[in-house]
């Protein structure tokens, strides 16, 4: 009896989670109705299952972590599954225009986007539940930092090249993209670091004209852990990366710091790289040039820009209707620019509503993190949210003509397997921190 | 500097932020709008650093720093996304059509303007599977704010029983009639609803929150009462348009109605239901049909009204060059071999006309046979042209709706078909009054005041607006149907008329101080006394009321009708007869 009023209480205190999950799941019921509708127009019993495994595997979750009682944010998982889930209809409404338009090259994309949702929630539970303990991050922070620039080496040498990038290792029935794992790697290495070196950091020795500059031999590592990776990332040619690690950096050191002059300062540090980049790179000319006027060369460098902002006027307000638009007309619609087919067949209010969740998400990050017990933790929550805020704000302003366009994905929603994966670790990794009340052993 | 100075700054900065971004948001270059979108920003966090700097540790703040930073961020692409949306869409359109070639570029949709009956169709009819509250509708009133029907203790009463004809009733046993049906939607609080509020309530079968609106009538009260009394007990109709928007101030039936006592009380006792039903039996039994509103749906021949056609048509035409063209009025006029020649009412009747006479003396003394040879000098093609453009066709032919869309109207004919006014016989009968034609009231009231409004026939209506509390949901605007006549031919028409008055059998109407211009008409029935016809128009100079008025039965033109039209004008013009 004792037992039940128990389990009771237990999954009262989750209540919150459990109606969000299932908000996101009739929205995603909803659209998948209306791209049957305005597609096919006939029900298979693929997507019956699919969706139905779907709402289960998150459910369970959801009511494993309920029992358990460690008392998780509410809001991270089931904004984390509303994302994933309008990703899934995205790329079941994408894949048979790409297979038309850009050839066989995409078909069972789909499918394949489901399994990498279910792998991300199996990542998730991993992360959450299997009893490891947080200090693990930080005892092997050098083994984080080596297995990490090491990946970066092997793809740079071995990789295969696609769109003149050189991102992806091929593992023969996946091709990894080494970047994604690096992003958590680099958060880890970072908050072990920044977290052991706080008191220094923060005091500053050393001044270097307004700037107090901590003392060298602390300071070092880090200038040489950034000048490496995004050294090599300039040899991969992925900016959109680049961007994304050192917005992170810079977040996580004003944290410990509290100086926003230090963030400041190596944003115009960035600025000035980009722009001695310019010159040499053909491809960061070509980015840049096409953001500042796509419409001087429309079927050239302004054709990805001019056709997304486009199928955005086409949207409206209220969109086309799933199904009904044309958003394959936009190159690489299903990753990069899903942003842009979501805000042609949704309209303002689902591009909206998805960076209002972006936001909570942020929101509800940074909140994990003024929560967290010790400092490690607080940087690292700091670190993941950052990861997919920035990531999710760089590709948006990116893809709709706000900033200049960098290639990245787009947290959850976009298609592809190692981002899925990797995002759905990191949401794990921050449930793990809001656990208000887990047993000291797993710290 | 003291903070309380700092902090009022700082609250300026950030309105002046808002400020910054929303005049942004309406610039077309992108690089300036971001230039907006950033400085907005930034001065719009200076009043919120203000307010997160007074709390917390170093820590927290810095963490609390990063959500601004993020909220600042993702608002950014909100705010961008809405530009992109709300002002840059239809220049980005039109860069990307002005891209492709011009062949390829798609011809712009012609959208097919609604159909006027179509747009104006305001529910009647219409049935809304949600809970509509018969209880809450908006009142009728006349011109000058008289109540004509309201809902009280849910009960629909009716002020004035001797409307029923126009308004029609709301009664649980026989639905709902006239305007009280066509304008059903207004009167009951669904038009005013959104789509999505009626979806709402189907699906969730709640009851709707109902804005009724009251409906404002053309009629007036006064010179309704007057007609109503000019009329009195005798079968027939008056029509009083007011001449330059084609309102109807009074529309006057008999036999007629009471509405009251076919509206069951709520609750109802069998008793009621069956004194209803009672008189619901009665009313639709009775052989003098008063549920008839005789005004738009009775259809009457015009008798020499129609003089007033053909004497137009030929003016405009040029078949007679001008009023004073010679034409003479014979006793007898043959039209074809076998057919009875054409005679007028009394004989040697040229003596009065003058012989050879002209136009304005054959009207104005009503001769048969000189109408007939106009008739038969425009020919059967004009005379029917120009009929139609009266607004009567031919059975056989008859298309559209009626003029008036607010009530249920009749469209007069000229003839049973076309093809009968081909035969000279027919074609003559037809242009002095008599042959097949049957006109409302309604249409010869139309035919009086398009030649008063210098040739333009206006749309009758009777409901002038629907109001709700705050705001107007329907407005009659004055629509011209179509130029009939030349300005030209209707003001030598109205001369014509006036002298009708002056010298003709018309004489009767005249008023004191006011120039009038009338045509009587006597419509033979099959039964020997005929129907009492006359239209008017006053005042001739500047003409404001057009009138027709029957009497079944009644006799010649100048004996019923004309007094009554007499009547109504004096009271309309507001002159002692």
């Amino acid at each position: 009896m004792a037992t039940i009023t128990r389990l009771r209480a237990r999954l009262g205190g989750r209540v919150r989670e459990l109606e969000l999950l299932i908000t996101a799941f009739l929205f995603v019921a909803v659209s998948l109705g209306a791209l049957i509708a305005t597609a096919s127009g006939r029900v298979r019993w693929v997507d019956l299952t699919i969706i139905c495994a779907f709402a289960g595997l998150f459910l369970t979750i959801s009511l494993a972590l309920a029992l358990r009682d460690w008392g998780e944010d509410q809001m991270v998982l089931p904004i984390a599954a509303l994302l994933a889930g309008i990703g899934m209809i995205m790329a079941r409404r994408l894949e048979p225009d790409l297979v038309q338009r850009y050839g066989e090259v995409y078909s069972g994309i789909a499918l394949k986007q489901v399994i990498w949702i279910f792998g991300g929630a199996a990542v998730l539970t991993l992360a959450s539940f299997v009893p490891w303990r947080l200090q693990w991050l930080k005892h092997y922070r050098y083994t984080w930092l080596i297995l990490g620039l090491a990946l970066v080496a092997i793809t740079a040498l071995f990789g295969v090249e696609r769109n003149g990038a050189r991102l992806w290792l091929s593992l023969g029935f996946f091709q990894l993209q080494p970047v994604e794992l690096l992003k958590v790697l680099l958060v880890i290495y970072l908050a072990t670091y920044l977290d052991s070196h706080r008191e220094l950091i923060g005091r500053g020795i050393y001044w270097l004209g307004p700037l107090k500059l901590p003392p060298l031999p602390y300071l070092a590592p880090i200038v040489v852990m950034w000048g490496v990776t995004i050294g090599l990332i300039i040899v991969q040619k992925d900016l959109g990366a680049a961007l994304l690690f050192f917005v992170i950096f810079l977040a996580m050191l004003y944290v410990v710091s509290g100086q926003a002059r230090y963030a400041a300062v190596g944003l115009f540090a960035f600025a000035l790289g980009a722009a001695a980049l310019y010159p040499l790179f053909s491809h960061v000319r070509v980015r840049l040039n096409a953001w500042l006027d796509p419409w001087s060369d429309p079927f050239g460098i302004g054709f990805q820009m001019v056709r997304a902002l486009h199928a955005l006027a086409n949207g409206g307000w209220a969109g086309t209707g799933i199904g009904a638009g044309d958003p394959t007309m936009v190159p690489e619609s299903h990753t990069d620019f899903v942003f842009v087919a979501i805000g042609e067949e949704l309209g303002l209010a689902g591009t909206f509503a998805l960076t209002v969740c972006y936001a909570i998400f942020a929101l509800k990050g940074y909140l994990i993190a003024m929560q967290a017990r010790d400092g490690f933790q607080q940087l690292l929550a700091v670190g993941l949210t950052t990861a997919i805020a920035a990531q999710a704000f760089i590709i948006m302003a990116g893809a709709t003509h706000l900033i200049p366009l960098t290639g990245i994905t787009l947290p959850f929603v976009s298609y592809g397997g190692s981002s899925t994966l990797i995002n759905f670790a990191m949401v794990g990794l921050l449930l793990r921190i809001s656990a208000a009340r887990k047993p000291p052993q797993t710290l | 500097m003291p903070d309380q100075v700092r902090t009022i700054i700082a609250w300026i900065a950030g309105v002046l932020g808002i400020i910054v971004i929303g005049s942004g948001l309406f610039i077309p270059n992108a690089n300036l709008w971001r230039l907006h979108l950033l400085t907005g920003l930034w001065l719009i966090s200076l009043p919120i650093r203000r307010v997160m700097k007074n709390q917390g540790d170093t820590s927290a703040c810095t963490v609390r720093g990063l959500m601004l930073i993020a909220v600042l961020g993702f608002s950014a692409v909100g705010l961008h996304l809405v530009r992109n949306q709300v002002t840059q869409a239809e220049a980005t359109r039109r860069a990307v059509a002005s891209l492709t070639q011009p062949g390829t570029q798609q011809p712009t949709p012609v959208i097919a303007e609604p159909d006027p009956a179509e747009r104006t169709s305001l529910g009647s009819g219409r049935t809304f599977p949600v809970a509509i509250s018969p209880g809450v509708r908006g009142r009728i009133l006349d011109r000058n704010g008289a109540v004509l029907a309201e809902t009280v203790d849910g009960r629909r009463t009716y002020p004035n029983p001797a409307l029923g004809n126009l308004i029609g009733f709301q009664s649980r046993l026989y639905g709902t009639t006239g305007l009280e049906a066509r304008f059903d939607a207004q009167l009951s609080g669904v038009a005013t609803l959104s789509p999505t509020a009626i979806l709402e309530a189907r699906l969730i079968g709640l009851p709707i929150e109902q804005t009724p609106a009251d409906l404002i009538l053309t009629l007036d009260s006064r010179l309704q009462a007057a007609a109503q009394q000019a009329l009195g007990e005798r079968a027939g109709a008056v029509v009083l348009i007011d001449v330059p928007t084609g309102a109807i101030l009074a529309m006057v039936t008999y036999p007629r109605f009471d509405p009251n006592q076919l509206v069951l009380p709520d609750p109802a006792s069998q008793a009621d239901v069956e004194r209803v039903q009672a008189a619901w039996a009665e009313l639709s039994k009775r052989s003098d049909a008063p549920l008839l509103n005789r005004a738009t749906q009775g259809r009457y021949p015009p008798g020499s009204v129609i003089k007033t056609l053909t004497a137009a048509a030929a003016l405009d035409s040029g078949v007679l060059p001008d009023p004073s063209a010679a034409v003479t009025c014979p006793n007898l006029l043959p039209t074809e071999a076998g057919a009875p020649p054409v005679r007028n009412a009394v004989d040697n009747l040229f003596r009065r006309t003058g012989d050879p006479s002209d136009l304005v003396r054959v009207y104005a003394f009503s001769c048969n046979t000189a109408f007939a040879q106009i008739g038969l000098a425009l020919g059967a093609d004009r005379f029917l042209e120009y009929a139609r453009r009266f607004g009567l066709q031919t059975t056989d032919t008859r298309t559209g709706s009626p003029d008036l869309r607010d009530i249920p109207a009749e469209i007069g004919t000229i003839a049973n078909e076309a093809a009968f006014l081909q035969r000279p016989a027919a074609l003559a009968d037809t242009a002095f009054g008599q042959g097949q034609a049957l006109v409302t009231p309604l249409d010869m009231a139309q035919l009086a005041a398009s030649i008063a409004n210098e040739g333009r026939l206006m749309r009758p209506y009777l409901v002038a607006e629907a109001r709700t509390s705050d705001r107007i949901i329907y407005q009659a605007q004055p629509e011209i149907v179509r130029q009939v006549v030349a300005p030209e031919t209707s003001q030598r028409m109205l001369a014509i008329m006036r002298t009708s008055v002056e010298i003709g059998y018309a004489q009767p109407i005249a008023l004191p101080g006011v120039a009038v211009g009338a045509k009587t008409g006597t419509a033979e029935t099959p039964r020997g006394v005929p129907h009492s016809w006359i239209i008017a128009v006053a005042p001739t100079e500047q003409p404001r009321y057009a009138i027709a008025v029957i009497v079944e039965y009644g006799g010649e033109g100048s004996r019923s009708a004309l007094p009554a039209a007499r009547q109504v004008l004096a009271a309309a013009l507001e002159v002692t007869p």
